[in-house]
């Protein structure tokens, strides 16, 4: 079901842009009726380097199964890039990654 | 003298003996050159040729959504190939597709399985499957070889379509691909060349309640489509196994959507309205030693993404 | 009289061709043989059919539990069939009225041997290198 975040990040000239594939079945609240299941998504997530938030999102049903997403920050190679999310029925994850 | 002549004897023995090798995949080299000029004639003007290759398509979709000038091996990527709006949707999930987990984990199972380590010493054997079986007499395809391995370590039976076994085949398919490895199928005796002809055969016949051939929609009906789905090429059609298909992940729990090609194989049976053979089963063994053949020379780029 | 044994010979050897012939418009008619009949027939063929790997499989029904359910609902007297899924655990979303379906049954297993004769002769015509032109 909801498992770890997967991280790719690779840095040029100071910028680091980050591939993140997150694990949620995301279903909304039609998918979680036919299916016969608790509705549950990802309302909250955010990406950390060094304590300090590179990107932030809120997000909703629009969002299918295991999100992608892709970002970019201003950092360093050896960046660890630490990815949490929050979903609505209060299941979390945090994941870590290292910029390249 | 005699000495002269029994080198010559021996230099004509060696010449009959290297140039019969080579005849028993003769048909089947024809057959492939034959299909890779039919598919290069066909995408080389979608829209000059309409009528003898397209006769069906819109002038729209011949001039907005079919890329022409293809070449054998842009013919890999199954439909992504010809279809444009098809292929910018492929290049933005390759970016980080969801199969790279499942490579990982069938590098777990290879690293902690003494039984794989044993028989696959080599893991980039993508290419090389199935092969023909001289002492028993049976093509043996990659599922059948993996399971035959961990079922004679005494360990449990696993499924030839899904699940584990998808997860080695991922690994070592993605071995094959970064050694940059091609397709190269052998048939290597008269009795490997009767499964490859009995293969080709099952593969060009007309079946079941459809009453369409795998040739109806593969060779003829390749760039067409069915509703909105743009039919794919048999050129290409075995190289990137196992699959992720998105439809399969989409409804896994795990987001686990690879498949063998036994796997496709057995969904398409049942597409033409036919109860498809088992995964082990001689025909399905020899369809897929016949399409494999088709690809050769071509690189191996499995696992990869289809729909 | 050795004549008349090599007649009666060759009539009993077209006789018997004609009763296993594939003939769907002679052994698939409900009205005309009755259902035991043609339930007999479909089993016969289809029996062939799945030997020989051509079984039909329609809207996720394999042939064999067509068969089957219209074995039972003669059997129950019941007036339609509902066969079960291919996966074997549920039922189909299938319901046929009983007669329509012996007739589809029949049909389905004499059509998978008959095209797969037929596809003996004419696959050729589609293989590019061995028989398709273009």
């Amino acid at each position: 079901m909801a498992g770890k975040t997967r991280i790719k990040a690779k840095e040029k000239d100071g910028v680091v842009t980050v591939m993140a594939l997150a694990k949620h079945p995301m279903h909304s609240s039609i998918e979680a009726k036919k299916l016969k299941v608790k509705q549950n998504f990802i309302t909250h997530l955010t990406a950390q380097v060094d304590g300090k938030i590179v990107y932030e999102i809120s997000s909703s049903q629009f969002f299918s199964k295991d999100p992608f997403l892709k970002f970019k920050y201003k950092g360093k190679k050896g960046d660890k890039i630490t990815i949490k999310w929050v979903d609505i029925l209060g299941g979390t994850n945090s994941s870590d990654g290292i910029a390249k | 003298m005699l000495s002269k002549m029994i080198k010559l004897f021996m230099v004509l023995t060696i010449f009959a003996v290297v140039s019969n090798a080579g005849k028993y995949d003769k048909q089947a080299e024809k057959d492939r050159k034959a299909l890779v000029k039919y598919f290069e004639a066909k995408f080389e003007d979608p829209e000059k040729n309409r009528n003898q290759f397209f006769p069906y398509s819109t002038d729209k979709e011949l001039k907005e959504n079919i890329t022409k000038g293809l070449k054998h091996h842009d013919f890999a990527i199954g439909n992504y190939a010809f279809s444009k709006q098809g292929k910018v949707q492929y290049d933005e999930i390759k970016e980080m597709p969801p199969y790279e987990e499942f490579i990982e984990k069938g590098e777990d199972i290879y690293k902690n399985s003494e039984a794989l380590k044993k028989c696959f010493p080599d893991t980039k054997i993508g290419g090389n499957y199935p092969y023909f079986d001289d002492k028993t007499g049976k093509v043996v395809t990659l599922s059948v070889a993996i399971n035959d391995c961990v079922v004679k370590a005494g360990e449990e039976k696993l499924n030839l379509k899904k699940g584990k076994i998808t997860h080695i085949e991922a690994y070592f398919a993605d071995q094959t691909k970064q050694a940059d490895k091609n397709m190269d199928i052998k048939i290597n005796s008269k009795k490997a060349q009767q499964a490859y002809e009995r293969g080709k055969k099952y593969y060009y016949s007309q079946r079941g309640y459809l009453k369409l051939s795998c040739a109806s929609c593969h060779v003829q009906g390749a760039g067409q489509r069915v509703r909105n789905e743009s039919l794919s090429q048999l050129l290409g059609h075995a190289t990137h196994f196992p699959v992720y298909r998105l439809k399969w992940g989409a409804k896994s729990k795990t987001s686990d959507g690879l498949g063998t090609l036994e796997r496709r194989m057995e969904g398409c049976i049942k597409d033409e309205g036919q109860v498809p053979p088992k995964a082990d089963s001689k025909e399905m063994r020899e369809l897929l030693y016949f399409m494999a053949y088709m690809s050769n020379g071509m690189k191996i780029d499995g696992p990869d993404i289809r729909k | 009289m050795k004549n008349l044994l090599k007649i009666f010979a060759a009539i009993t050897l077209v006789w018997a061709t004609n009763s296993f012939a594939h003939n769907v418009n002679k052994q698939c008619d409900v009205a005309k043989l009755g259902i035991d009949k043609v339930v007999g027939y479909a089993k016969v063929h289809n029996k062939e059919a799945k030997a020989k790997g051509v079984e039909f499989r329609r809207l996720n029904v394999n042939n064999t539990d067509l068969i089957k359910a219209v074995e039972d609902a003669v059997a129950n007297g019941e007036k339609t069939v509902q066969p079960m899924h291919f996966k074997g655990k549920d039922k189909s979303k299938t319901k046929l009225d009983v007669n329509y379906a012996a007739q589809r049954a029949c049909h389905f297993a004499i059509t998978s041997l008959t095209q797969a004769k037929e596809a003996q002769k004419t696959y050729k015509l589609s293989i590019p290198g061995d028989g398709y032109k273009f």
